[in-house]
């Protein structure tokens, strides 16, 4: 069972009638489709706007969608589609690239992603993040670091990091799990507490 | 069909005492409880905050200290990037501050908010215009929020979508969208501060020496329309009442009372129109019709007079009232 | 602990479930959203790709879920069709409209009106079709019209405050 199946499995469930279940897809995706949005539409929150239009478009193709390809790389095709109409019903010049490539962080300044109304809070916030991340991992013991280091940053699948780190799957898939649990339990106050500024 | 129903009881509503009326009022939709909260809170609360309009390409984002004290009002809006703009406004006194015209405006809201602050009896009539319908909660400048939906029923009005903060009632974000769901304009606050006391240099204008001292001063002279005469409006758009008609002055004849100024509204949006006599044969007049975000402006010539016609109405919304537009026995 | 149902939310995120699993974990992941957000926030901060500060998870959702109707006005039917009820309420405009402003007080503007709605009948007819209207900035003439028009109608409708700076609307003003 890949990620492509996964995915599948997300669709079918939509197409179904469960909307909620694109909400799994729209939050797994966002960011991506954001960054790929964002190489066509330069201004963030234009780009924002974009990605948000193209995911509704695909949820209302959603239907024809048969699974010839990958989700995302019909996605993909959507987010490039819907760009492209936005440029040219706005007047804008299309960028110049010869082919808009997989690739996400072509492009794209490192670090982190401001918005022309970004309020020092928030830039603060996502430095924030970015630095708990970092303690977590720290904090965590090594074979719980290195599968997930494996699985988000190499992108390597459950069997090969099994292969790679020689354990069973099962433990991969519990390393990782409880990796991310220790993060985000770090994670979780930081953003409960963003600013409610009600005085 | 509920809305059926609601409107049938509008329509008796309208036929007895305002007691009744204030009973069809309960069997609202809970969308209309949430509108009706905003269209209180703006003036009941101090605060002050960053917004940011979006309309197609552009954008812009701006300042709005608003304090309420004894029942009076102060509110001061600034532009921060692009062009430097003021809005002042104290109760019903309206003055809005042009340095790159160098120019200041100065009007007077004639038409009195009703208290309760939205006409009870046009909230309920919203529902015949709109579908009106409570969506999730979200996030708004750190305010959690209650989305409102309202779709249009026919092709006349935009649909609006409105993000209230749960807790005060006040609007933090807002967008309009046409029949395919573009949105046409957007405003959104980026941050906010609500129950404030709010410092009185914080409503001061920031140009009033230098406008009093070398600027034009526009003060626009209105009293109330009596008659329409000779003017007919011959189609109506469903659902848009007229709330004000006014004889005013505008523009260079700064003291003239030669125009008029009818004020429509549906409950959500308004449409103004403006008649003023084209002092011919110089004047050609103009006929046009544009967009500036949701906002539709319409210019006609009828009879020697110029017709201005606008709101945050679709265009064609606007293009045939104004094919009625005409003069008595003509 | 809900611990192997929340671990099948990990295996979901990366499309490592087996087939049988994938309709717990759905269901598990849809139910526990901000977990699924947190975890995409994690890979990205490991990975050092931008940390989006959106969640365009509820704007999409909000709207998914209130899926506009395609409000195509070349295909609308005429109003009178649509709501039987607003052709009634165009008979009986004069007394009900005099109802309504009744309200507000205003006794000025009931005569006005009740002195137009004898005279005049007025005809409601079928949605206006598409018209072409092209975008514009702002010159100062209009400037003065949007004031008035602002300043006059803003006590009819919501969400009046910021619209006040569109004053002069957006795009900077021509002298």
């Amino acid at each position: 069972m890949g990620e492509r199946e996964a995915d599948l499995q997300l669709v079918e469930r939509v197409q179904s009638g469960d909307r909620e279940a694109f909400g799994l897809l729209v939050g797994k995706y966002q960011r991506k489709l954001l960054r790929l949005v964002m190489r066509l539409v330069r201004d963030p929150a234009e780009a924002e706007d974009v990605t948000q239009e193209a995911f509704i478009k695909a949820y209302r193709a959603l239907p024809n969608f048969r699974g010839e390809s990958a989700f995302y790389t019909w996605l993909y095709r959507i987010g490039v589609n819907t760009a492209k109409n936005w440029l040219v019903a706005n007047g804008r010049r299309m960028p110049t690239m010869s082919e808009v490539t997989d690739d996400d962080s072509e492009g794209i300044e490192d670090g982190i992603l401001l918005r022309d109304d970004e309020t020092p809070d928030r830039v603060l916030m996502s430095r924030q993040i970015g630095e708990t991340v970092n303690a977590a991992m720290e904090a965590l013991p090594a074979d719980l670091r290195t599968a997930i280091s494996l699985r988000e940053i190499e992108g390597l699948s459950y069997e090969e990091i099994a292969q790679v780190m020689d354990c069973p799957i099962g433990t991969v898939r519990s390393r990782i799990f409880r990796a991310r649990e220790a993060i985000a339990a770090r994670l979780r106050p930081l953003l409960d507490t963003a600013p409610d500024r009600r005085w | 069909m509920r809305s059926a129903a609601l409107f049938g009881l509008c329509l008796l509503a309208s036929f007895v005492s305002p007691v009744a009326r204030s009973q069809a009022i309960s069997f609202q939709s809970d969308g209309l409880q949430w509108l009706q909260r905003v269209s209180v809170a703006a003036e009941k609360l101090n605060y002050s905050g960053t917004f940011v309009y979006r309309s197609g390409s552009h954008s812009e984002t701006s300042r709005i200290v608003h304090r309420t004290s004894n029942g009076s009002q102060m509110e001061k809006l600034e532009v921060l990037d692009g062009s430097p703009r003021e809005v002042i406004r104290t109760n019903d006194e309206v003055s809005c501050y042009l340095p790159e015209n160098r120019l200041v405006i100065v009007e007077q809201r004639s038409v009195r908010r009703g208290f309760p602050a939205l006409l009870p009896a046009s909230l309920a009539g919203l529902n015949n215009h709109y579908q009106i319908r409570k969506g999730s909660t979200a996030r708004v400048a750190g305010f959690n929020s209650q989305i409102i939906r309202l779709e249009p029923r026919d092709a006349w009005r935009y649909g609006h979508q409105l993000w209230v903060d749960i807790g005060s009632g006040l609007l933090l974000k807002a967008t309009i969208f046409d029949g395919q769901g573009e949105v046409l304009e957007s405003m959104a606050f980026t941050d906010l501060r609500i129950g404030d006391p709010i410092r009185p240099e914080a409503l001061k204008p920031s140009y009033a020496e230098v406008a009093r001292e070398s600027w034009k001063i526009r003060q626009a002279r209105l009293v109330d329309l009596r008659d329409d005469a000779p003017w007919q409006f011959r189609i109506e758009i469903p659902g848009f009442h007229r709330q004000a008609a006014l004889r005013r002055s505008m523009g260079k004849d700064g003291t003239d009372l030669n125009m008029l100024h009818w004020v429509y509204s549906d409950g959500l949006v308004a449409m103004s129109v403006f008649i003023s006599p084209l002092n011919s044969p110089n004047e050609a007049g103009e006929e046009s019709l544009r967009t500036i975000g949701a906002l539709s402006v319409l210019k006609r010539v009828v009879d020697g007079h110029q017709v201005v016609v606008m709101g945050d109405l679709p265009p064609a919304a606007l293009k045939r009232f104004a094919e009625g537009i005409g003069v008595r026995g003509k | 602990m809900n611990d192997p149902r929340l671990s099948k939310i990990s295996a979901l995120f990366d499309g490592e479930l087996e087939t049988h699993e994938v309709r717990v974990a759905i269901q598990a992941s849809v139910e526990d959203a901000e977990r699924w957000r947190l975890y995409g926030l994690i890979g990205d901060s490991l990975r050092g790709e931008p940390i989006v500060a959106p969640d365009l998870t509820v704007s999409v959702m909000a709207r998914i879920s209130e899926e506009p109707v395609v409000l195509a006005p070349r295909n609308l039917k005429p109003l009178k069709r649509r709501h039987p009820f607003l052709a009634l309420a165009a008979s009986v405009a004069g007394v009900a409209v005099v109802g309504w402003v009744a309200l507000t007080g205003n006794s000025q503007l009931s005569e006005t009106h009740l002195a137009l709605s004898k005279k005049e009948p007025v005809a409601v007819l079928p949605a206006p079709t598409f018209v072409q209207a092209q975008q514009t900035t702002v010159s100062g003439e209009m400037s003065e019209y949007l004031l008035a028009h602002h300043a006059q109608a803003g006590s009819t409708r919501l969400g009046d405050s910021t619209r006040q700076i569109r004053t002069v609307a957006i795009g900077s003003p021509r002298p």
